[in-house]
Parts: structure tokens; sequence; C-alpha cells
């Protein structure tokens, strides 16, 4: 499998059934390539002063697009409905300490945070999950201008999307809901 | 190097296999070892450096049953197959690797187990996949004419169909073919029984069942090649036009202006099945050593077939209750009683759709009044000339003029 692999996105099968049809190595000319003399490879501002990762070459895959509208992610269970999400919330996954995507540079989902346009697969998943229970969901508003976001649903199918943010202005965000453990 | 999911002496060497909830990380999702044994894999805590999942096995019927939503999760984890299941710390500290311990349920904390009745439900075959190309193979193979009719209702998951449905909707499959059949021999009658040597031509017998959604598979029971070019093939040939020009009213109105009124009446039937199970459906017919043909009607189009014919013949009208109450209502069988106080008369039969959802919590009994409006439908008996009367609960509303205590 290689890096422009479809399926090396998030994991085996999934590249052909969220219907990706443009091959990933086409970066989005919005965020520029980072492997191209020229053109402006983006920090985000939360991570500007630490060893940023580059991102793969084709990331964001050309097919992402601007994003416009109301999203849902999980955030740290200790905030209460009405704080904000602080700086910490919005630390890419490659550039954590733990999880599938520490230390994962050559793949694209591990630039992105995951969004999600329903908030109800987050309540759905919370009947599954304690890790899910333990988190509170936080609504974020995300406009054209904060980069680029492509639907990635889950294999039973849901509002998943990666969100490659393109400047480092964490988003308006609230907590909507607190954890439930 | 990925701890998710783990490469472990206890577990296998695992590689991702589903994914069904992901969070900047896979947090439910399926995995299975090389040797083909299945996990199924669930986040439930973290700490800065590390994450746990339970890890349980599964054998591929149980997987099937927990993956339509057949058996909910928390059961699923409660009660592993082997007894037992697997804590999986993913630990981040350099050097990172998986601590894996294997625990009875007993031994897991209960909140790190699934909800109380959570459950998957993604569309799961669990019977062998057929398609078109298969069936003509099998067809070929045995020398024998194949029919294979695909249901897809809307809210079932696995490869398996409520037998009430599924013995309604199969008689309305014989009943259509027969009617064609009889047409095609040129002896079509709107009354009375099919002659025995149709019949027997006609004769459809079930053979198996196969996935994708739920397809059942039929086949003459006529002995191989007798019936070559024959009426069943004939009729055959004709529902699958008439399923495929439910995406034409034109093809459609035309098909029907051809078809007499005991066809009309059947394949009406037959559609009225699927309408009442939420299904659309598919015809695959195949001869040996002949292309199969294909027809879809999907569940949208159901309804639009029906109101066309019903608007193009005379054997269907509409009645008006003014004041009438309920007797007996079966929601999981979809059928009604009402008793009409104006003409002292009673209807009973299937609900539409829409009917079901107006219906549902109405109270019953004498002192409760409502307006309904109903299909009386012109029906052909299989064994005498009768021609009877079949009803259908099309709308529902309480009465506000008169006042329901």
């Amino acid at each position: 499998m290689s890096a422009d692999d479809p399926d090396r996105i998030r994991g085996p099968g999934l590249g052909s059934a969220r219907g990706v049809s443009t091959p990933r190595h086409l970066a989005h000319p919005a965020l520029g390539c980072e492997t191209c003399v020229g053109q402006v490879r983006y920090i985000p501002k939360t991570m500007a002063n630490s060893a940023t990762p580059h991102r793969p070459p084709g990331c964001p895959p050309a097919t992402a697009a601007p994003p416009d509208g109301t999203f849902f992610r999980l955030v740290s269970g200790k905030l209460r409905v009405g704080e904000a999400p602080g700086d910490g919330e919005w630390v890419l996954p490659v550039s954590k300490p733990k999880g599938e995507c520490a230390g994962a540079t050559d793949r694209c989902d591990c630039h992105a945070h995951s969004v999600f346009a329903d908030v109800d697969d987050l309540r759905r998943a919370r009947t599954w999950s304690q890790w899910v229970r333990s988190k509170a969901i936080a609504s974020l508003q995300l406009r054209s201008d904060m980069g680029l976001i492509e639907a990635s649903p889950s294999d039973i199918g849901d509002s998943h999307n990666d969100w490659w943010p393109i400047n480092g202005d964490p988003p308006e965000a609230l907590v909507v809901e607190e954890a439930q453990a | 190097m990925t701890l998710i999911p783990p490469h472990d002496p206890l577990l296998g060497a695992l590689s991702m296999d589903e994914v069904y909830f992901d969070h900047e990380g896979p947090r439910l999702f399926s995995a299975t070892s090389r040797s083909g044994r299945r996990f199924l894999a669930v986040a439930v805590d973290e700490d800065e450096s590390s994450e746990t999942y339970l890890y349980l096995p599964v054998s591929d019927a149980r997987f099937g049953e927990i993956r339509s939503g057949a058996l909910d999760l928390r059961t699923a984890f409660r009660e592993p197959e082997d007894g037992s299941l697997f804590v999986v710390v993913a630990d981040y500290e350099q050097p990172s690797r998986n601590r894996v311990s294997v625990v009875s349920p007993d031994e897991v904390a209960e909140d790190w187990l699934p909800l109380e009745g959570s459950r998957l439900q993604a569309s799961t075959a669990t019977r062998p996949v057929i398609t078109a190309e298969a069936l003509s193979l099998e067809a070929s193979q045995r020398g024998r004419a194949m029919l294979a009719v695909e249901l897809d209702p809307a809210d079932i998951y696995r490869t398996e169909y409520p037998l009430r449905s599924l013995a309604r909707i199969s008689r309305g499959i014989q009943d259509a073919v027969d009617a064609l059949a009889q047409e095609a021999a040129g002896r079509a009658t709107a009354r009375g029984a099919i002659p025995e040597s149709i019949l027997q031509e006609a004769e459809l017998a079930f053979v198996e069942s196969r996935a994708a959604s739920f397809v059942l598979v039929l086949a003459p029971t006529s002995p191989p090649r007798l019936f070559e070019a024959s009426l069943l093939v004939d009729a055959s040939a004709r529902m699958t036009e008439l399923i495929e020009a439910g995406h034409d009213p034109e093809s459609l109105s035309r098909l029907l202006a051809g078809s007499g009124p005991r066809a009309r009446a059947k394949y009406r039937a037959f559609l009225e099945a699927l309408q009442d199970d939420d299904s659309g459906a598919s015809f695959w017919f195949a001869e040996p050593n002949t292309p199969p043909r294909t027809a879809t009607l999907r569940r949208e189009e159901v309804r639009g077939s029906l109101e066309l014919l019903r608007s193009t013949t005379t054997e269907v009208r509409e009645i008006e209750l003014s004041r009438a109450s309920i007797i007996a209502v079966h929601l999981r069988r979809g059928t009604f009683e009402l008793f009409d106080h104006a003409l002292g008369r009673r209807y009973a039969g299937y609900m539409e759709p829409d009917a079901r959802l107006e219906i549902a919590g109405l109270p019953t009994g004498d002192q409760y009044f409502y307006r309904a409006t109903l299909l009386a439908e012109e029906q052909y008996s299989e064994t005498t000339d009768e021609v009877f009367t079949e009803h259908r609960l099309r709308s529902i509303s309480e009465r506000t003029e008169t006042g329901n205590p």
C-alpha cells in the first residue's frame, strides 16, 4: 500500500466506500503543496512554535472543499456546557503524544480534525463506548476561509468529516453537552 | 508503529477490518487476524499516555448478529462465546507497546460496557451474495430457468425476512406469474380457476435465500428443459417488463392497458405487499446460456406504480367514511377493522403506510368516531367464479365536529 492509496486514509475497505475518486496525490490548491517549491506551507498557529510535521504529498486531497456550517466534535470531559475548548483541544492528531496518528506524518487524515455534521452520531456513539461518554460535545462554526473539509463516513455511514484547518486561530466553539461519565 | 489493532501473541497479528466509529482514531471497529479470528473492539478509557480498548473475540455467526443489530453490544460483551475477552492498553510511553490481558466479563468495569440496548444495525449479508451474472451461470449449470427476486425493506439488516410478509409476497409473485402465464397462453379469463396445465407450467419452487438484501431464488417446479420457451418464460418476461416500466408511467400505462383484469389485480396485490413492507424489488430472470433479464423497482417507485395502476382501472374505487369506529388494529400485521355507523357496515383489510402512522394510538370502541378513506379493490378467486372486494385503509382522522370523549 502506498502513501497515495486512498485506503491508507482510514483503514482498509473505506476508500471506495467514501466515493473518493480523485487520486490523493492531487493536493488541493487552496492549501498549496508542501513539497512544491514556491508555495506556502500551512503551519497551525497553535503549533507554530513546535515542530509541525509536514503534510504528505496530495494532502488534503483535491476533493476536499471549503467548510461552511455547524459541526460537532468530542472535547475534554472536564468542560461544562457553555465553556470554550482551549488550545489543547486543537492539537492535530499527528502531533499528539498518543493514538494511532502519533507520529504518522504520512497519513493525511492524521493532519485533520474529526468533525461531525450531525450531533446524533456522537450521541449514538456514546451508547457504544465509555471513551465517548467520557467526552463533552462541542459545536463549532466553520467558515469557508478556515481550511478544507471532506466527508469521511465510517463503514455504517455517518456524518464524519476530516477537517484540515488553514489558519491557526481556533474556531468558535462551545460545549453543548457535558460528559456522561 | 501503530498499536491499533495490535500484533500480539495472544490476539494474533490483527489488521483493521471495519471502522464503525472514528474520532481521530478508530473507537469502535472490527479487526481480523491472519488466521481469520475476528474481534470487535471498543475504546473504553485513556490517560495521558495510553488508550484502553476491550477486544471481544467473535465467530462469524455472532459477528453477523452483532453487526446487523440482532444482538445488542452490551450483551455481546457480557456474554463472550469463549467466556473471556481482552483488555488491551495501547501504551505510547517509549518504547510504545500493547499490554494485553485476558479477563472474564465479570472482571470488566460495568461502565466500560456499551449501554443497555445499544446496537450497530449495519446491513449485513448473513447468506452468500448472488448477482444476476451468478444466477445466469447457475441456470446454465443446472440446465434450468432461474428467477431471483431481491427485496430491500428499509428496516431489515440481515438476510432474513419475516415469514408472514414473505408468504404474502411469495403468493403475490406466483399469482401474478399465473395470471400473466394465462395471458401468454392466449386463454385469459377474468374469473374462475386458471386451467391446471397453465398452473403446472407456471409453478415456481423456492430454491434458497441469498443476500443482499434478501433474495428469493426460485425455479420452475417442472422438470428441467421440458418447458424451454414455456409460459413461465413468457410470464417472467412480462413481469420483468412491468417492473421495469415502474420508471416510466407511459410504458406502464401501455402495458397495463394490454393486460386483463386478473393480471392487473394480481400485479397490484404484489405491489401492495411490497408497499406494506416498505420494500422495492429487483427481478432477475435467467435461462440457460442466455443473458439474464433484470429489472428494478425502487422503494419510492412502488407507490407511483400502484397509484398509476389504480387510476387506470375501474376495479379500484375510493370510499369515504364519515362516522366510523375502530374495532381492531394490528400494527404488526398492518391490518384494521372499522365499523361504519352511517351504513351499519364493517370493513377490514390491510393499511397503507400513511394510515398505519395515523391510526397508531387512536382509541378503539364505539364511543370514538373517525373519518376514514378506504380503497375498495376487486380481486379474483383462484378457485371459483367469485369476484370479491378487498379493502385498504388509506387515511383516518378524528372527527372534530362531534367531539370524541
